[in-house]
């Protein structure tokens, strides 16, 4: 078989021809031949040309192939080099922002340990010498400035300004000379918010001013004049308020020149930079804010220490001022310890805070001593006491009945006497004695009203003398010797009487009471002139209970003294009602109270409340030793009637009873034999509808 | 005859003739390094074959994407053959051009192709990818 070929057919009518051509003998019809050769040739020209259509149609496919892959292969070149140069800008760009974020790094961790030395930074001087100058070194500032808030003042505190080497306030003991700047204009009171440091602080928004030469937005006129003053031109600056959360601004932190990094040239204060000094100025507002609270309450701590131990020292007239002195013997001792260099001591020391703990321990060391009754403190003499002197004019009843017995002895044995008669008057003159004394006992005793003619009775029984015979100058304390010396001695034997107001019953007042502090505390009540009279007539002449003027103006002081005393605490001022709250217990609604003769609209809700709960306290308490315990209508009948004279108020008294609260204090706190039914409906206020 | 089978390759096309039902498809890209070699055998197998036929139905589907210019005369050749058994004994032949019907050269050259068969039916079928 012959091999294939595409043009097999071709050559085969080639051959054929070909051969016919050779053969010269051949006889053939060669129409016939031609016919089948032109067949041939048209199929061979018709292949021919598709071919060379096709080849056409390749070739231009081909060319434009070639040209498309021309242009892509430019494209391609200019993309490549498109690629390059993003490439080479995208590194340019990473390398940046890498340097800037490592600086940005670099100064948030500075900031966090500004912010952790900052809040561990006890002292306040250090403090913001180190808040300054973490703000100066974080913003390369040339100079800053540490205003803080004085009410309506900005007062310079710290200023450090490098390039003229001038640092100011703080540990540097230098003074700062410069005027406060005024938050508000002293004349019209209107706000400045033209200076530039009042207006950050005023708007509590950072001011960046990148050139004060240039700028027309604020009045540079301060910054200007301290520039002339220091002799340097401040240029760039930053206001950042100090400010803690939620809080008034504090403060102003004022940044001037920042300087460039390599060049060190002055340049504007960058504002991502800002964003840092805010969080520089916030953490330290934040830790000034703690620092200030904590040293109010020590203040308060140490107030309130030394009014226990002043109340201590107040109470006795004999120790008092120990409990303020102990503490400086100790200080002095312990600062000697302190000090100490060698021997036993020398290692011994003590930090800030344990001087605090001593100080404290050395003012509260007696602490206790406000329970111990003063009489126990103060016992002179092995007799003395608290003693009811009914038991010493009984003794001198006793005395005047021997006398008369004696005197009747006596007359009996003169010549002449009717024996009898004077027996009779013996007898009459001992039963007007024991019906004299049991008189006086019965004055003795409290009441409610005492008549005028009982008073006079009592005078006279005081002019019945009896003699005595012994020195009434032995066995007393120094300080009933004292009071003796104001009369003279008479000779013994001497007249005394059965009762007497005695010059020395009269306690005189070693203290003046403080007349410009009870004025100033709108304290109403006057002061009786002695501090106590233990005249036997003058107590027994009580009209009313068992306390003298003196007395009484004595227990009411306790509310006095309370207001003052609480009054002079540094209370913070979220504290700053308490001595209003505790001082109006003894007040009426109408102003006939003490000691201040508030009326209802000049008290605060909580004082009426204490006066309710102070009165019903006192009424319910059974453990008085004076007074039996009342059952809970009689206390509230009681109130209600103050309730009528307007010594309480009335829609607090009415809320007392129909909350209940009255009951549940009852149940927690009486005894059972006081707890009975109560009917409110009977003692609610009345109220007229309109 | 044994129906012939031939998988595609990178030069040469699918080839799948089956004498039996006288359905033959030829499909893919045609350009071999040899065309004598490929397509001889098949050539002179379909002229055998086609030489026995007597009323019978045949099918050619050509199915190609991309073929060169010595395919080119193949095919001519086989269109020929195709035209000449359709003309003989009474046989129906079908020829089937399918081609992308994005790809304006293929429909051409179907165009022209057809254009040689007188006695074979022919169709040109676009094909929606």
């Amino acid at each position: 078989m012959k091999k294939f070929d595409a043009f097999q057919n071709e050559q085969a009518a080639l051959d054929h021809a070909e051969a016919l051509l050779e053969d010269k003998e051949l006889q053939c019809d060669f129409r016939d031949e031609f016919e089948k050769l032109t067949d041939s040739y048209k199929k061979l020209f018709k292949t021919s040309r598709r071919l060379v259509r096709m080849s056409d149609r390749s070739e231009e496919r081909l060319k434009d192939a070639n040209l498309r892959i021309k242009t892509q292969q430019e494209q391609l070149e200019k993309a490549h080099q498109q690629l390059e140069r993003h490439a080479e800008n995208l590194e340019d760009k990473v390398r940046e922002r890498t340097k800037e974020l490592v600086r940005a790094q670099g100064k948030l961790e500075k900031l966090v340990e500004l912010g952790i030395a900052l809040s561990a930074e006890r002292n306040h001087t250090r403090f913001i010498e180190m808040m300054l100058h973490g703000a100066k070194e974080l913003t390369l500032a040339d100079g800053g400035l540490l205003f803080v808030r004085d009410d309506d003042q900005l007062r310079v505190q710290l200023l450090s300004i490098d390039s003229i080497d001038l640092h100011l306030g703080g540990s540097t003991g230098k003074e700062l000379p410069f005027k406060p700047l005024q938050l508000h204009d002293s004349d019209s009171g209107l706000p400045d918010y033209y200076n530039l440091i009042s207006h950050a602080a005023l708007t509590e928004r950072t001011v960046n001013v990148a050139d004060i030469l240039q700028s027309k937005e604020f009045d540079f006129s301060w910054l200007n004049q301290l520039g002339e003053e220091l002799q340097f031109q401040p240029q760039s600056c930053l206001a950042v308020p100090l400010r803690p959360h939620k809080g008034d601004v504090i403060g102003v932190v004022l940044l001037i020149n920042a300087r460039h990094r390599a060049s060190g040239h002055t340049i504007p204060f960058l504002e991502d930079i800002e964003e840092f000094v805010q969080a520089l100025a916030s953490q330290a507002s934040v830790s000034m804010d703690n620092q200030n609270l904590l040293r109010a309450q020590d203040r308060l701590l140490d107030s309130i220490i030394k009014l226990v131990a002043g109340a201590i020292d107040e109470k006795s007239p004999y120790t008092g001022g120990h409990c303020e002195r102990v503490p400086e013997i100790g200080s002095l001792l312990a600062k000697a310890a302190c000090e100490a260099d060698e021997g036993t001591f020398a290692d011994f020391d003590m930090s800030e805070e344990e001087w605090r703990e001593f100080h404290i321990a050395a003012w509260l060391h007696d602490c206790g001593k406000v329970t111990t009754p003063e009489y126990v403190v103060d016992k002179a003499t092995k007799l003395e006491t608290i003693y009811n002197r009914i038991h010493e004019v009984r003794m001198r009843f006793e005395v005047k009945l021997r006398d008369y017995h004696i005197e009747y002895l006596e007359a009996c044995s003169a010549d002449n006497v009717d024996k009898q008669e004077l027996k009779t008057q013996l007898d009459k003159k001992i039963n007007r004695l024991k019906d004299d004394f049991a008189f006086i006992a019965k004055c003795n005793v409290g009441g409610e009203f005492l008549a005028e003619e009982k008073i006079d009775r009592i005078k006279d029984l005081g002019k019945i003398t009896w003699m005595r015979h012994f020195d009434d100058t032995l066995g007393i304390s120094d300080d009933e010797q004292g009071r003796l010396r104001r009369r003279s001695k008479p000779k013994l034997p001497t007249k005394a009487y059965l009762l007497e107001d005695k010059p020395e019953h009269v306690i005189i007042r070693s203290r003046a009471v403080p007349e410009e502090k009870y004025a100033k505390y709108g304290i109403k009540i006057k002061a009786p002139k002695h501090l106590y009279n233990y005249g036997e007539i003058y107590n027994l002449s009580l009209a009313r209970g068992t306390l003298t003027d003196e007395e009484r103006f004595k227990i009411n002081e306790h509310v006095i003294n309370s207001i003052i005393m609480l009054e002079e605490l540094p209370f913070p001022k979220s504290m700053s009602r308490i001595p209003e709250f505790a001082g109006g217990h003894h007040e009426t609604m109408i102003g006939n109270g003490y000691p201040r003769q508030l009326k209802k609209e000049d008290m605060s809700l909580q004082a009426r409340i204490l006066a309710i709960a102070d009165i019903f306290e006192a009424l319910t308490a059974s453990d008085r030793p004076y007074k039996k315990a009342k059952s809970l209508t009689e206390a509230i009948k009681i109130m209600s009637f103050m309730r009528n004279d307007q010594h309480i108020d009335d829609e607090l008294f009415d809320l007392f009873l129909t909350s209940g609260a009255y009951k549940t204090y009852a149940d927690r706190c009486l005894l059972p034999e006081q707890i009975d039914e109560v009917d409110i409906s009977q003692f609610l206020t009345e109220r007229t509808s309109n | 005859m044994d129906n012939i089978r031939i998988e595609a390759t990178e030069r040469t096309p699918e080839v799948d003739f089956s004498f039996e039902d006288n359905i033959f498809s030829l499909r893919g890209e045609a350009y071999p390094e040899d065309v004598n070699e490929f397509f001889g055998p098949l050539i002179d197998q379909l002229e055998e074959h086609f030489a026995s036929l007597d009323s019978a139905e045949v099918s050619f589907n050509f199915e190609l994407i991309y073929f060169n210019s010595s395919t080119a005369k193949i095919l001519m050749m086989l269109f020929e053959l195709l035209d000449s058994t359709a003309g003989e004994k009474n046989n129906q032949v079908t020829v089937n051009w399918l081609y992308d019907a994005d790809d304006d050269n293929m429909e051409e050259l179907g165009e022209e192709y057809g254009e040689d068969l007188e006695n074979a039916k022919f169709n040109l079928v676009p094909q929606d990818n």
